[in-house]
């Protein structure tokens, strides 16, 4: 019995044998603990829409300032109405 | 490591792979990410000669990048990097070699060997591959190497040498001494009939 016959034959008849797919990245990122950096797309926009809602809470707060009664302007109008 | 005489690397050091590296060291982690994904199915081949178990293959590739990214600082360019990755994933199997021990329970029974192969019908390749892995078990750890790297791997003795670090005279007497081991096991096991 050839042993090298044997393995030859078999590791012969064994080149095309393929694993599985594997996917270890993530695995491997998280226990090394390294940092990917965040999507710059997804941060911009974050950024762009953060930015967008604080002009509009902005614009928001003007505008009912601006159509609620102004107690102030109707006190100095009725101060002028008695003086006249 | 040098690399012994004999062994030429026929790939230059690809640019992709320095840049990545050099952001990995830099504490980039989708660089090190890239490296993975570039490399993982070819290191699981390397590894599939070690198991045929899905979940430890995925394990056993999980560590070889996990000990490169430990390792490399120490990579010095000298040679392809699937290289440098070849030679921790020889390192890496071998130790799950010599943690498992041999296993005790037979795929099939050896004095069949001879008949198996000497049948006319062609193996199929993961057959084939499941009979020399059950078959080179049987060995110690660094007999089963030295063979799998010379017979699954189709490397040289040169190449042997460079991907386990021994020199190119103790790979030939390890070869030696594995063959040997391998006839006598199956030479008992014929007497068993």
């Amino acid at each position: 019995m050839d042993e090298d016959r044997i393995l030859k034959t078999l590791a012969s008849a064994a080149g095309g044998d393929r694993p599985p797919l594997v996917d270890v990245a993530d695995r491997v990122l998280a226990t090394i603990a390294v940092p990917r950096a965040v999507n710059n797309v997804v941060l911009w926009a974050y950024t762009g829409l953060s930015s967008l809602a604080a002009a509009a809470a902005v614009l928001v707060a003007l505008w009912v300032t601006a159509v609620r009664q102004d107690p102030v302007g109707d006190f100095l109008e009725d101060i002028a109405a008695v003086i006249q | 490591m040098d690399s012994p005489a004999g062994v030429v690397h026929s790939m230059t050091m690809d640019p992709a792979d320095m840049r990545d590296i050099q952001s990995t060291l830099a504490g980039r982690g989708e660089a090190y990410e890239r490296l993975i994904r570039r490399y993982q199915q070819d290191i699981a081949r390397r590894m599939w000669r070690f198991t045929r178990d899905r979940l430890q293959l995925e394990e056993l590739v999980h560590d070889v990048f996990v000990e490169a990214y430990m390792s490399l600082k120490g990579f010095r360019g000298e040679a392809p990097f699937s290289h440098w990755l070849n030679r921790i994933a020889t390192r890496v199997g071998y130790r799950f070699w010599k943690s498992r021990g041999r296993p005790t329970a037979r795929s099939m029974p050896l004095q069949d060997w001879d008949r198996v192969v000497s049948q006319d019908r062609t193996l199929a390749a993961a057959e084939a591959a499941d009979l020399v892995h059950s078959l080179l078990a049987r060995l110690s750890p660094r007999d089963r190497l030295v063979l799998t790297l010379l017979y699954l791997e189709e490397l040289s003795v040169a190449e042997v040498a460079d991907r386990t670090g021994w020199s190119q005279s103790m790979v030939k007497v390890q070869a030696h001494r594995a063959r040997k081991k391998l006839h006598r096991l199956l030479a008992k096991a014929d007497k068993g009939k």
